[in-house]
C-alpha cells in the first residue's frame, strides 16, 4: 500500500482520536472522584466559620496553637523540646517534629519559636513534644 | 461583606492591569475581551504585588490607602493618555457563533466543571499544602502583621523558608489582605486559584487562533484535566502562578513569530520577566527561551527582524528582573548551589543522575499524575521528526529540553546529601514538570492538529 498524504492525515487523525478518547476515559475517573469530594467535603466545608476549618485542617493540634497563642505573649520567644530525646534525623518522629516547629512558628506568629539549648535562655515558655505519648504541652519556665 | 472586599481587590488587579495594557496596546481589534481580561489579572497582579514591595522596601507603612493611590494614579494616568480609546476591545466575537456542535459544548460544559470545582475546593479550606504556607503564606503574614519587609528580621526569623524566593507573590497576597483587613487563608487560595483558568484561557485562545474551536476545546479540556495541575491549582502552591507566566511568555512569543506584530513581542518578554518573579525557576526559563531562540535564528529561516527579537526577549525580562537581583545581592539572600572543585561534577553526574531519570521517568509515566500527557508527548515528538508539521515547533522542544537541563543541573550539583537530594527530587517531581506542560501541549496540538486547522 502506497501512503499518500491522504492516508497520512486519515491516519493520523485517528490515532489523535484513540489517544483523546483514552485521555477522556482517564479523566472521567478525576471529574468523578472531584464530585464525590465535592459533595462528602468542599460543600459541608462551607457551612463552617475559619476557626472551624483551621480545626478541620490541623484538628486538636489548631487547639494547642490557640492555647499557647492566648498564653504567650506577642513576640516573645517559646523553646521547642522533644522528649524523652531528640528523635533521629530523617526518621518519622523527626519529620513530625519538624511539622510541628514549622506549623507553630506560622501559626503562633509573631511570636518566636526556637530550638535547642542556646536558645532556652531568652524563653519563657516551652513547648514539649512527648515523642512516645504523641502529646504536646506548654510549660513555663 | 469579606467576599465583597475580596472581589473589589480582583476588580482593582483587573483595573490597574487593563492600564497598563491599553498603554501598551493602542489598536482596537488585536485582543478579545476575555484575553485581555486574563492579561489584565496576570499584570494588574505583578503590579499590585510590586507597588506593594517597593512601598515596603521605601519604608513606607503598607496601608491600603497607599496602594490605592497607586492604583488610582495609573488608571487616571492612562485614562487620560487614551481617552475614548480607553476602554476599547474587540468586541467581534460578541457577534461570531462560536459553538456550533453538541460535542464542543460537552467539552466546554467539562471545562467549566474544572475550572468551578477548583475555585470550589481552594476557597473551602485554609492552606493545607506544606510549601503553601511555610514557604509563601508565611511571608505574606510577616508583611501583613508588620505593615513592612523586616528583612533582616525575617531571614533570621525560625520558620522563614527560603529567603531568596522571588516576593511577587507573597506581597500580592499581603495586599489581598490589606484589601479585607485580615489574614484569611481561603481567600488567598481562591486568588491563586485565577491563574488556573489564566492559563487554560490563554491556552485556548492561542489554540484557536490557528484551529477550529472544536479542537481548541479538546485541547483546552486535556489541559484542564491534568490531574496533577487540577490537583495543585486549588493548593496555592506557587507552580500554578508560574506556569501561567510561562505560557504568557512563550504562547506570545509565538504568536509574534507568527505574526510578527511587536505587540505580542513585548506581551511575551513582559511575562517572561514578571515569571522570573514568581519563582526562580522563572529565571531559567528565561535562560532557555534566549537560548531557544538563539538556535532558531541561527538555524531556521524566520521572516522577522533576528536582531531585534533576540535583544528584546533578552532585555525587558532581565531589565524587569534587575531589582530584585539588586536586592538579592545587597541583603546576601543567595544560596549556594554549588561546592566543591569542577571536576568532582563528574563523579555527581555519575552517582546522580540515574536516580534522577529513575525518579522522573516513573513519576511522568504515572497516569494517576499526568493521564497520558508524556506518552502523547513521545508520541508527537517521533511523528514530529518524521514529518514536522511546523519547523518553527523546534522552540517549544528546545525550551523543554533546556528547562529541563537546569532542573537536572541543579539536582546533580546541589551539596546536599544522597539521601536528602532523594526526598528533593521526590517533592518538586509532580512539581516542575507542571510548568511545562502548556508548551508540551502545545507542541502535541501543533504537531498533530492538521486535520483540525481552521481556514
Amino acid at each position: 500500500m502506497k501512503w499518500g498524504k491522504r492516508e497520512i492525515t486519515a491516519l493520523e487523525k485517528n490515532l489523535v482520536t484513540v489517544i483523546f478518547v483514552i485521555w477522556c476515559i482517564l479523566a472521567f475517573r478525576l471529574v468523578i472522584s472531584q464530585v464525590r469530594r465535592t459533595l462528602d467535603f468542599v460543600l459541608p466545608a462551607y457551612s463552617f466559620n475559619l476557626e472551624e476549618k483551621y480545626e478541620l485542617i490541623d484538628g486538636g493540634f489548631y487547639n494547642f496553637a490557640k492555647f499557647c497563642e492566648a498564653r504567650v505573649q506577642e513576640r516573645a520567644s517559646m523553646v521547642f523540646k522533644v522528649v524523652p530525646q531528640e528523635p533521629a534525623f530523617r526518621s518519622p518522629e523527626w519529620f513530625t517534629k519538624e511539622y510541628l516547629v514549622g506549623r507553630l512558628s506560622y501559626l503562633l506568629y509573631p511570636r518566636k519559636i526556637l530550638r535547642g539549648q542556646d536558645a532556652a535562655g531568652e524563653a519563657r515558655h516551652a513547648i514539649v513534644f512527648d515523642i512516645d505519648s504523641q502529646s504536646l504541652r506548654l510549660d513555663y519556665r | 461583606m469579606i467576599f465583597l472586599k475580596f472581589a473589589l481587590s480582583i476588580l482593582n488587579i483587573i483595573i490597574s492591569g487593563y492600564a497598563i495594557l491599553r498603554l501598551f496596546s493602542r489598536s482596537k481589534k488585536e485582543l478579545p475581551l476575555g484575553e485581555v481580561s486574563i492579561l489584565s489579572f496576570g499584570i494588574g497582579t505583578a503590579f499590585v504585588g510590586l507597588e506593594t514591595f517597593l512601598l515596603a522596601l521605601f519604608k513606607r507603612p503598607l496601608s491600603l490607602g497607599y496602594i490605592l493611590l497607586f492604583s488610582t494614579a495609573l488608571i487616571i494616568a492612562a485614562a487620560l493618555r487614551l481617552k475614548k480609546d480607553f476602554f476599547c476591545c474587540d468586541k467581534s466575537w460578541w457577534k461570531q457563533k462560536l459553538f456550533y456542535s453538541p460535542f464542543a459544548i460537552f467539552l466546554l460544559i467539562l471545562i467549566i466543571w474544572e475550572i468551578f470545582y477548583v475555585f470550589l475546593e481552594s476557597a473551602s479550606i485554609p492552606f493545607n499544602a506544606w510549601d503553601a504556607w511555610a514557604s509563601w503564606g508565611f511571608k505574606a503574614k510577616i508583611f501583613f502583621q508588620e505593615k513592612a519587609f523586616p528583612v533582616r528580621y525575617c531571614t533570621g526569623f525560625p520558620g522563614f523558608a527560603h529567603p531568596d524566593y522571588p516576593v511577587l507573590i507573597p506581597f500580592a497576597e499581603t495586599y489581598i489582605y490589606l484589601f479585607l483587613g485580615q489574614i484569611h487563608e481561603p481567600l488567598i487560595k481562591l486568588f491563586c486559584s485565577f491563574f488556573y483558568a489564566g492559563m487554560i484561557v490563554l491556552f485556548y485562545y492561542q489554540l484557536k487562533r490557528q484551529f477550529k474551536p472544536e479542537f481548541a476545546l479538546a485541547g483546552c479540556l486535556v489541559l484542564a484535566t491534568i490531574p496533577n495541575l487540577a490537583n495543585l491549582a486549588s493548593t496555592a502552591y506557587m507552580d500554578v502562578p508560574i506556569a501561567f507566566y510561562i505560557t504568557g511568555g512563550i504562547l506570545y512569543i509565538w504568536r509574534y513569530l507568527k505574526e510578527k506584530n511587536n505587540l505580542f513581542l513585548i506581551l511575551g518578554s513582559l511575562f517572561t520577566g514578571l515569571g522570573m518573579w514568581v519563582k526562580n525557576e522563572g529565571f531559567s526559563f528565561w535562560l532557555a527561551l534566549v537560548l531557544a531562540a538563539l538556535m532558531i535564528c541561527f538555524f531556521l529561516k524566520l521572516n522577522i527582524e533576528k536582531k531585534r527579537f533576540l535583544f528584546v526577549i533578552s532585555f525587558i525580562p532581565f531589565l524587569i528582573y534587575f531589582p530584585w537581583l539588586v536586592f538579592k545581592y545587597y541583603f546576601r539572600l543567595g544560596v549556594t548551589y554549588f561546592q566543591g572543585p569542577l571536576w568532582g561534577v563528574f563523579d555527581l553526574i555519575k552517582e546522580r543522575l540515574p536516580m534522577i531519570l529513575n525518579i522522573w521517568a516513573r513519576s511522568l509515566l504515572d497516569a494517576g499524575k499526568w493521564n497520558i500527557l508524556w506518552v502523547g508527548f513521545i508520541i508527537a515528538l517521533i511523528w514530529f521528526f518524521i514529518r514536522p508539521r511546523e519547523k518553527l515547533a523546534w522552540i517549544f522542544l528546545l525550551i523543554t529540553f533546556f528547562q529541563s537541563a537546569f532542573y537536572f543541573i541543579i539536582y546533580i550539583i546541589w551539596p546536599i546529601t544522597l539521601v536528602d537530594l532523594e526526598l528533593q527530587i521526590l517533592n518538586s517531581v509532580d512539581r516542575l514538570p507542571l510548568q511545562l506542560v502548556t508548551i508540551i501541549l502545545f507542541f502535541i496540538c501543533l504537531q498533530s492538529g492538521e486535520r483540525w486547522k481552521s481556514s
